[in-house]
């Protein structure tokens, strides 16, 4: 079945229609394509976060359906992506790279650089590839460290995301842009085309077991609270922990799930890592209404609390790793932006794109974060106007839509 | 492969990853500085010795500019590691 090319919605403050983001067919320079052989080499890199890698499923899935026989192995930056990843049963093997030990090796002295970035090839065992495919993007602060990290896995050729910053480095490219000209997921699927791999299905997918399934009912089968009363909307008032500006306070959380509650009725689940549990306490802390609320711990796996996600009706979150999760398994999202730039992130739900929202201020100064070529200052500026004056009134005008409209109209419910 | 083949084969690796002929390579000491190696030319050419050879360089911060610092320097280096070990 084809799925057909959805767009997300964009709403400002104030409501104002936006331009839509264009998510038109892939584009390839000139049309140069790589075609491998069925049995070539490949070794991915991406150095991201949980959402990074969520938005490149499609592009991956592509890829493999494509070369079914080839070896294709992934670099990724941590270990919590390497657990994720393995349950897509697409590479052969995954390495783990840790960002910050490269990030002080490239472009540093001579000396030092090189022989620290041999340790890639060590992760890597050694393997030689026909082919190196970078998804991520080189801009100008970050070139030489992407190249280095290409160049180390001894690859005989490259793919890649080509802003201009390294002319004649990659033997196909796809043309960039920059950060918000088009979403990242279509980036990455760019890749994939380049490499002769058509990305059918655009759907962003986490491949959720039988015991994930269980799992999480059971989690929400303690949940008190009456099921039968109203949507169970989910909540992540954090973020990665590198990006504390990208947080909307927790008195607007509050806020707005006690006016959910008010003309909707439900319940509410606060979720989050570990680390993420005191401003999930402060959410639950700054209620005025009676409305069931459950935190979970943040001890669940990936896979498990995407089954969760599946069985909530609304989801509201910051610009993060479990907002793209959400969209994954298709429930309904709001994401909620400041600093960080939604046409680059917005909630990706191609097979269902009505059920996406990104919700931000209108204002001059924003985003401030990944715009053009530039990664910007993650921890923004001191006043913070685009989230602090954020009202809750933004983001209840979004959850509203999506939760006035009835389960089978947007397709069933995260079917 | 003898010394002089190794050393040829540098010449060729030094001068694919400089995008330079072959000749302009020099065959005395001081390459780094003569060619002007940056951190990503020495990492490529460490990462196509180590393909070329087939063999895994042991090379630190504190070795890896004496080592190419000449076409004989990093010709013994290799012949070093391609020579198994006695016992």
């Amino acid at each position: 079945m084809r799925i057909v090319r959805g767009e997300p919605q964009l709403e400002n403050a104030g409501g104002d229609p936006l331009p839509k983001v264009n998510l038109g067919p892939s584009h390839v320079p000139n049309g140069a394509k790589m075609a491998l052989r069925e049995d070539a080499s490949i070794i991915l890199i991406k150095q991201g976060g949980l959402g990074d890698y969520i938005l490149m499923t499609p592009a991956l899935r592509a890829l493999r359906a494509r070369y079914p026989r080839a070896l294709i192995d992934i670099l990724v930056s941590g270990d919590r992506a390497k657990e994720f990843l393995q349950h897509y049963r697409i590479f052969d093997e995954i390495a783990v790279m840790p960002k910050e030990l490269l990030k002080s090796s490239a472009g540093g002295a001579v000396r030092q650089g090189p022989t620290r970035l041999l340790a890639v090839r060590r992760r890597l065992h050694g393997k030689r590839y026909d082919v190196a495919v970078s998804f991520d993007h080189f801009i100008p602060e970050d070139a030489s460290f992407f190249s280095a990290l290409m160049i180390a896995t001894g690859a005989r050729q490259r793919v890649g995301l080509d802003c201009g910053t390294t002319e004649g480095f990659f033997d196909v490219s796809v043309p960039d842009c920059g950060f918000g000209v088009r979403h990242e997921a279509e980036y990455q699927m760019a890749v994939a085309e380049v490499l002769d791999a058509p990305v059918i299905d655009l759907q962003p997918s986490v491949p959720i077991d039988e015991e994930a399934r269980d799992l999480a009912r059971t989690r929400i089968a303690t949940f008190v609270g009456d099921a039968s009363e109203g949507p169970l909307i989910a909540m992540h008032p954090g973020c990665f922990h590198a990006y504390p500006a990208r947080r909307w306070p927790p008195e607007q959380f509050a806020a707005t799930a006690d006016r959910l509650h008010a003309r909707f009725g439900g319940r509410l689940l606060l979720l989050g890592g570990p680390e993420e549990l005191e401003v999930r306490k402060k959410v639950r802390d700054a209620l005025h209404s009676d409305i069931p609320c459950q935190i979970l711990c943040g001890e669940d796996s990936l896979l498990v609390t995407g089954a969760i996600l599946k069985e909530c009706d609304l989801f509201i979150g910051n610009d993060s790793g479990l907002m793209h999760l959400a969209a994954a398994v298709m429930t309904p999202t709001i994401g909620i932006f400041g600093l960080s730039n939604p046409r680059a992130w917005s909630p990706f739900i191609p097979a269902a794109p009505a059920r996406a929202r990104a919700v931000y201020r209108d204002l001059a100064c924003r985003p401030c974060n990944y715009v053009g070529l530039h990664s910007g200052d993650q921890l923004g500026c001191q006043t913070r106007d685009c989230l602090i004056g954020l009202d809750v009134e933004s983001v209840l005008a979004a959850a509203h839509e999506l939760l006035s409209v009835p389960k089978g109209d947007v397709g069933g419910k995260n079917s | 492969m003898t010394h002089s083949e190794i050393r040829d084969k540098m010449r060729e690796i030094i001068a694919s990853v400089l995008d330079t002929p072959a000749d302009d390579v020099p065959d005395t000491p001081g390459l780094p500085y003569q060619l002007f190696f940056d951190s990503l030319s020495v990492l490529e050419i460490l990462v196509s010795m180590e393909s070329e050879f087939q063999t895994t360089l042991d090379v630190g911060e504190e070795n890896v500019l004496e080592i190419l610092d000449s076409l004989d320097s990093a010709a013994n280096y290799v012949e070093q590691r391609l020579t198994p070990t006695a016992g």
